[in-house]
């Protein structure tokens, strides 16, 4: 455009030029002909441009003249919104990861679990090998399904031996996932060898990752596997510690054993295209019905239960997390009414300034809009803060272990993170800039023109709108700081719970001992290695006891069917699955559970001896209500042996404090070893040298034992078992120490603000006789209502919030009067002072000073 | 020649640029002399106001710009006339006679 013009003008000069006048002459001439040069390109601009879009440029870069201008201004508003947006994107980058982003498998919305169901006592159990096969007949819901179980197993053959979980999969397994390997093939697969699938992590740790491994042979349990096929890294992300290695599952189609009835499946499906869970489930339960009649002694009464996976893997999280949300938008909230108290206080500073404006023809929308640009610049601002922060909170988080979730390696600042922050950050920039907006843009032209801004009915208008959102504020900060008080003593009642078993903090150690087959061949060598190391080890300076045993409370369950003799008719849940531990005599005095009736497991109990079992109070209370249980007997689902229960020991509680205590059923390591037993030391104190003692002592046995480096203590599991709750508690406390901080600093501030505006009513009030004190005792009264108001309505807003906290809550009602009388004691305190302080400052002003400004 | 008042009746300008431009398409200045020459040298367009002109009718589709050589080889502007521009050219030529009779009639009759 600006060419066009320019030659133009140039042909007129020319056309002049050509008429005999001097180049400056014929130059002014053609301007004068053309007229005013940048007037018309402005006419042509906004005709042909996007006006809307110059001016709201300019609004924007006198937002930033204006921020820059009252540094101090800016910094509390955006950091303020920082604070809020970094907090609510935190933890939106975390729902959206854990809950909301779908599984990475293709069409991961038909993926669901199976149970096994028996309501209202059991509602999820395992599935058993001959329902799983009752439930294949019905194909035409499910496109595919299969069941898992877990084992660990030592990889061997080719470098140094290693501990691998195997996944036992039926042969369906991977197309229900849908997931092709990376290298080679899946099952099911013709070979006549045993095949095995490796996870891409097993690959790498043993392989290098070299492609040529497809076809060779590994030992895994001293038995030779050849390698079909290498899954991907994106396959099952959740391995966390071991590395997995898939192993082909066997089921006899008509096998008669116990272990054929016994739930010890995870099963998984995928929905047949167009079905609905409803459908499926109906399908399902036609098996059930059909199991139960033929085997109605274990499966009366027996449905199936459909779960979504994604359901499966985090459906335990969701209200956890859905309450953090929750709680981080309590939290922005509180920033955006901060944030919007600081403008309406800066808008009435600037009540002159919008009143020149409008007296020069500034249309109403037009100042809105300006004032909405400054409150998006200042959101925008705060919302690059609030990146920075989520950045740094999730690397906090996930370093120091806070974020124990499924899928928590899946978190990550990404692009739908990025997204919701700045959606959040348009949204709040409009929120709070809303109010204040319009607010100043209601100006009264006369009342401004005439005395400054002061009119009466204006300030009380100001102050009203103020006070109410110094209400909403008080209000919310109320409802976060009951929620974190009640969290607080929640979890302070679930460390205190016995959970069975004494943790000893400092003085426990827990590691894998790993006793592979090649050394190790009859179950008479196992346990002579265990009853060797267990006597050497406990030799060890510094070591008051040590165990052997198969299974750990919260770290390592092994469960198993149990049946007892006797009862000729099974009821189903006589097959209930019960904690399974196989463990030396050590085990009891080490970990402390105490002994109720009956004997320990002792140096009778051998391996030819007869079998002996120990059960649980509460095993004992349910098999035998009415009769002494010493001298009956058990079988387990995977051994033909009848065991005599010579004890009653204390019950465990573990699935986690919070959880009900489970059943569990002890056998002597020396009737049942195993290879892969968890050593369990308790020390008289703490002793750091404590890993080169305990290394000598196993060299004196077999050096060639590995005694690994990874080793845990008694009480971490337990500590673990309590990490979501600790993640709730972490953000509450975070939250409605934020919101505390927040909100007080919001009411300081409207009643700063107040006395400040009152000065000149203060000094005549003053110069006509008040006393300074009644003046103070004003203020502080009006706001001290205004604080009274909000708690009020808080204290409502705690109690309605009741019925989604309190089933995250342990031992503590949601209406816990103390943690309420605590949060108003807190909250009402911190409140009252930030309106105390100001108000002293009525009493300060001089009225000769304003009468002399008036 | 007596310098007559060359302002343009307002309201005009869109029309004379149509009409200006019924023949050929023109660039701005070339417009700007077509109306001065059609007007027997009475009708002098203030040349800057063309442009806002030009891109107005533009936008309601009227005329169309196009790349081209103005007559000593210089690259520029062309604008034009387009269908929709030809109809408007009729319906405002036809207003204006009308208007112009009107006024005739009350000047004669006064």
């Amino acid at each position: 455009m600006s060419e066009e013009i320019r030659q133009h003008l140039a042909a007129l000069t020319e056309r002049n030029l050509a008429q005999g006048m001097s180049p400056d002459e014929a130059r002014q001439a053609a301007e004068r002909l053309f007229g005013h040069v940048e007037g018309v390109k402005e006419q042509c601009r906004d005709l042909r441009g996007l006006p809307w879009l110059e001016s709201l440029l300019r609004d924007f870069r006198y937002g930033v003249r204006l921020l820059r201008g009252q540094p101090g201004f800016a910094a509390a508003a955006i950091v303020t919104l920082a604070l809020g947006l970094g907090t609510s994107t935190t933890i939106f980058s975390i729902v959206h990861a854990v809950i909301l982003r779908p599984l990475p498998y293709p069409d991961p919305g038909r993926l669901i679990s199976i149970y096994e169901s028996l309501p209202p006592k059991y509602p999820q159990l395992p599935v058993s090998p001959r329902m799983f096969l009752e439930w294949q007949k019905e194909h035409a819901s499910l496109q595919a399904s299969a069941v898992t179980e877990h084992i660990p197993v030592v990889v061997t053959g080719e470098g140094e031996a290693s501990r691998a979980i195997g996944l036992i999969v039926s042969e369906a397994y991977f197309k229900v996932l849908g997931v092709p390997p990376q290298l080679g093939r899946t099952f099911p697969s013709a070979d006549r060898d045993d095949p095995v699938v490796l996870s891409h992590r097993l690959w790498l740790d043993r392989f290098q990752g070299r492609r040529d491994v497809i076809g060779r042979k590994i030992l895994i349990n001293a038995h030779p596997f050849r390698i079909l096929g290498v899954m991907p890294a994106s396959f099952l992300p959740e391995e966390q510690f071991d590395p997995l290695l898939f192993l082909p599952l066997n089921l006899e189609p008509a096998g008669g054993g116990l272990r054929s009835r016994a739930r010890f499946l995870e099963a998984i499906a995928r929905l047949g295209p167009g079905v609905t869970l409803d459908q499926a489930a109906q399908a399902l339960n036609l098996a059930a019905q059909r199991r139960a009649a033929q085997d109605p002694d274990t499966s009366q009464g027996v449905g199936l239960r459909i779960v979504p996976l994604l359901d499966t893997l985090v459906g335990k999280v969701r209200p956890v997390l859905l309450t953090l949300l929750g709680a981080g938008g309590f939290l922005l909230l509180i920033a955006c009414v901060n944030v919007a108290n600081l403008l309406l206080a800066r808008a009435s500073s600037r009540q002159k300034e919008i009143a020149m404006r409008s007296a020069l023809g500034a249309s109403r929308a037009r100042l809105v809009r300006q004032f909405l640009c400054e409150s998006l610049l200042i959101s925008l601002l705060g919302s690059a803060g609030g990146i920075l922060l989520t950045h740094g909170n999730l690397q906090l988080l996930l370093r120091y272990g806070f974020l124990p979730l499924p899928r928590a390696d899946e978190i990550a600042l990404d692009g739908s993170t990025w997204l919701f922050a700045g959606l959040l950050a348009v949204f709040t920039g409009l929120g709070f800039g809303l109010i204040p907006a319009l607010q100043a843009a209601r100006i009264s032209l006369p009342e401004v023109m005439n005395n400054g801004g002061r009119g009466v009915r204006e300030l009380r208008r100001r102050l009203r709108l103020r006070s109410a959102l110094a209400v909403f504020e008080v209000a919310l900060a109320l409802v976060l700081l009951v929620a974190a008080g009640l969290f607080l003593r929640s979890f302070r009642h679930l460390r205190q719970v016995p959970v069975g078993f004494d943790p000893g903090a400092g003085v426990t150690l827990v590691t894998k001992a790993m006793l592979y087959e090649q050394r190790y061949p009859t179950p008479r060598s196992v346990l002579a290695f265990v009853d060797q190391a267990a006597a050497r080890l406990a030799a060890v300076p510094g070591v008051e006891s040590v165990a052997f045993s198969t299974s750990l409370p919260f770290a390592e369950m092994n469960w198993r069917a149990v049946t007892i003799a006797g009862s000729h008719k099974l009821r189903p849940m006589d097959m209930a699955v019960v904690g399974y531990y196989v463990v030396t005599p050590g085990y009891f005095p080490t970990l402390r559970i105490p002994l109720v009736r009956g004997r320990r497991f002792d140096a009778r109990d051998t391996a030819g001896a007869a079998s002996v079992a120990i059960v649980s109070e509460g095993f004992a209370r349910r098999y035998f209500p009415d009769a002494d249980p010493l001298g009956k007997f058990l079988q387990v689902a995977d051994s033909n042996a009848w065991c005599e229960i010579v004890g009653v020991i204390a019950d465990l509680k573990e699935r986690g404090p919070a959880e009900p205590a489970g059943l569990q059923v002890y056998v002597p390591y020396s009737q049942a070893p195993s290879r892969f037993p968890l050593l369990i030391i308790r020390l008289a104190h703490p002793a750091p040298g404590l890993r080169a003692g305990l290394r000598a002592a196993l060299d004196t046995i077999d050096p060639q034992v590995p005694l690994p480096e990874m080793s845990t203590t008694l009480d971490l599991p337990l500590h673990d078992s309590l990490s979501t709750q600790r993640l709730t508690l972490l953000v509450f406390a975070v939250f409605s120490g934020v919101a505390l901080v927040l909100s007080t600093m919001g009411i300081y501030g409207v009643v700063a603000y107040e006395v400040v505006q009152r000065t000149p009513e203060i000094g005549i009030r003053m110069a006509l006789g008040a006393r300074p004190g009644q003046l103070g005792w004003l203020v502080f009264a009006r706001n001290g209502f205004t604080v009274a108001q909000g708690l009020v309505i808080g204290f409502a807003g705690a109690l309605a919030a009741a019925p989604w906290l309190g089933p995250l809550l342990f031992g503590v009602d949601a209406a816990d009067p103390l943690t309420f009388a605590g949060a108003l004691v807190l909250l009402g305190g911190g409140a009252f002072i930030a309106c105390w302080l100001p108000s002293r400052r009525a009493l300060t002003v001089d009225p000769r000073v304003v009468l002399h400004d008036e | 020649m007596a310098k007559e008042k060359s302002d343009l009746v307002y309201g005009t300008l869109d029309m004379l640029i149509l009409r200006a431009l019924e023949n050929e398409p023109r660039h701005g200045l070339g417009i700007a002399d077509r109306i001065q020459q059609i007007s027997n040298e009475v009708l002098r367009v203030e040349q800057g106001s063309l442009y806002p002109a030009l891109y107005r009718l533009e936008n309601e589709g009227w005329i169309k710009a196009e790349a081209g050589l103005s007559e000593n080889n210089r690259k520029a502007r062309f604008y034009r006339l387009t269908a929709a521009g030809r109809k408007q050219l009729i319906v405002e030529t036809e207003h204006w006679t009308r208007i112009i009779a009107a006024i005739g009639l009350v000047l004669a009759k006064a």
